[in-house]
């Protein structure tokens, strides 16, 4: 079957078209970044995120259905993503994907956007199995999910402060690198000395495998200022590479103890997703670790990391397959802007 | 008024939110400036202590925006962020302002990055202006400035 997967949650726009079931296959995917917009004011402005979505929905969709060489009558699934992420946004693609499924009586299937960052490595990669663990590491989360199945998750660790990828486009802003800062950063990574700064590891009082990056960014503009360092110097660069160096032993780290938590012999694979699970850094690292271990690494497709509507439909159609008693054509639901996880004690929304 | 405090720790500076939030009755608005680093995220997690959110709950709110916490005494915090909003626009284009005036009146609300919010809020009755500096060489220290009217603060901080 054909499944269509729409994607407006934050910056980008994506519009995908993939076959299911007898293939499985990514036939086309449609991206239109707005980080050329957003570029100068240094991050995502919302109002004008909705008004680029707006514009460019339309046309992606025509695109993709074209490059597919097919109609929108043999689509077979529209799936969507429902939040967390810009109201606004979100709410362009709500509106677009359920005018188009209910014209053209297309069953719509809602997906969570963390979840569908977290299908993303299933994509080029088969056999994956669970008990899974995954680390997701973007600009607006980074957080480590326990997955027993495909449909049975639990937040284990979060950041308590900034999301990994928002500290680096602070550092990058402070520096006056541009937007966003990771590939900046990671870009800069060979030119500097990986040891020529220190960071102190943060840890929680209360013991928790919790993970917190804003100390990090205050470190960074301690050393910026103290010693003056200007942009493009070997000291900038030496400092870029430590930083990237430090925050990315971390993770290693805290993934590592998450492993350890919940019993290592438990978990069969290890995934990473999300946009910074493009930092090539920080994919090096995890290879060198986990290259030789029995839980086995799984990293999507760079095109994957970033936001994109193929991790949408991909995890739309498992839903669709796995839920045959869902009405989907209820075109009823809505979109969340804020992220609702099952965790241990239930204490997080 | 202007109350001047010194925070020689980020412990420190979270204990002095933990007091601040401790004297909130629930009807309050707290803006806080300060450079990046300067630790506003770390004394809004002292306040949500003190006024009995967990600060593990609170994040920074530069990604969202805005979020929203229930605490024990029946009222919200909102916690909003001018970062992302700051050099493009003042807030006379409307981005944020009109889910800050939604929450007015209700609930106790942070705004960090306040330095980009439109003047017209630093004269709401009962606002609490915070102002975090670095005051000399040393990068640990920071000089908290708290600028208000409000009465309870004035009085036993």
């Amino acid at each position: 079957m054909y499944v269509m997967g729409i994607e407006t949650s934050c910056d980008e726009t994506a519009v995908s078209i993939i076959e299911r079931g007898n293939k499985d296959r990514v036939i086309c995917e449609k991206i239109k970044s707005q980080i050329p917009i957003h570029k100068k004011y240094g991050g995502i402005v919302p109002e004008i995120a909705s008004r680029s979505h707006y514009e460019a929905i339309s046309y992606l969709t025509k695109e993709a259905l074209e490059e597919a060489n097919l109609k929108i009558e043999d689509i077979d699934l529209i799936a969507l993503t429902q939040g967390p992420g810009l109201i606004g946004s979100l709410l362009v693609g709500l509106s677009f994907a359920k005018a188009l499924a209910y014209s053209k009586k297309i069953p719509l299937v809602m997906v969570d956007h963390i979840d569908a960052h977290i299908e993303s490595p299933f994509i080029t990669n088969k056999g994956i199995e669970y008990p899974l663990l995954s680390l997701v590491v973007s600009g607006g989360h980074t957080s480590i999910f326990h997955k027993k199945s495909k449909f049975e998750s639990e937040l284990i660790s979060k950041t308590r402060d900034d999301a990994i990828g928002e500290v680096m486009d602070k550092v990058a802003k402070y520096f006056g690198l541009g937007y966003p800062g990771g590939p900046i950063i990671d870009k800069n990574y060979p030119k500097g000395d990986p040891k020529a700064y220190n960071f102190t590891i943060p840890r929680m009082s209360d013991g928790s495998n919790d993970l917190s990056f804003s100390g990090y960014k205050t470190a960074v503009i301690n050393y910026g200022k103290k010693d003056g360092i200007e942009k493009n110097t070997k000291e900038f660069y030496d400092l870029c590479a430590s930083f990237l160096n430090s925050i990315v032993k971390y993770l290693l780290k805290k993934t590592k103890n998450a492993i350890s938590e919940i019993n290592e012999k438990n978990i069969k694979s290890l995934s990473i997703a999300g946009g910074v699970s493009r930092n090539s850094r920080l994919r090096e690292a995890f290879k060198e670790e986990f290259g030789k271990s029995d839980i086995i690494l799984y990293m999507p497709e760079p095109i994957y990391c970033t936001d994109n509507g193929s991790m949408v439909a991909w995890l739309g159609y498992e839903k669709f397959k796995n839920f045959p008693e869902k009405d989907y054509f209820d075109y009823s639901s809505n979109v969340y802007s804020r992220a609702t996880f099952r965790t241990k004690n239930n204490r997080h929304r | 008024m202007i109350l001047n405090l010194n925070s020689q720790s980020p412990e420190q500076t979270k204990s002095i939110g933990n007091k601040i939030g401790s004297l909130l009755k629930g009807n309050e608005l707290i803006l806080l400036s300060g450079d990046l680093g300067m630790g506003k995220t770390l004394i809004t997690k002292g306040i949500a202590e003190g006024i009995g959110i967990s600060e593990n709950e609170i994040v920074s709110p530069t990604f969202t925006l805005q979020n929203r916490y229930s605490s024990d005494k029946k009222t919200y915090l909102c916690h909003f962020d001018m970062y992302r909003i700051g050099d493009s626009m003042t807030d006379q284009s409307g981005l944020i302002s009109p889910e800050i005036d939604e929450e007015l009146g209700e609930n106790i609300i942070i705004v960090e990055w306040a330095q980009y919010l439109h003047e017209s809020y630093f004269r709401v009755p009962d606002v609490i202006k915070i102002e975090i500096t670095i005051p000399n060489d040393n990068l640990n220290e920071r000089s908290i400035v708290i600028d208000t009217i409000f009465k309870p603060i004035l009085t036993n901080l």
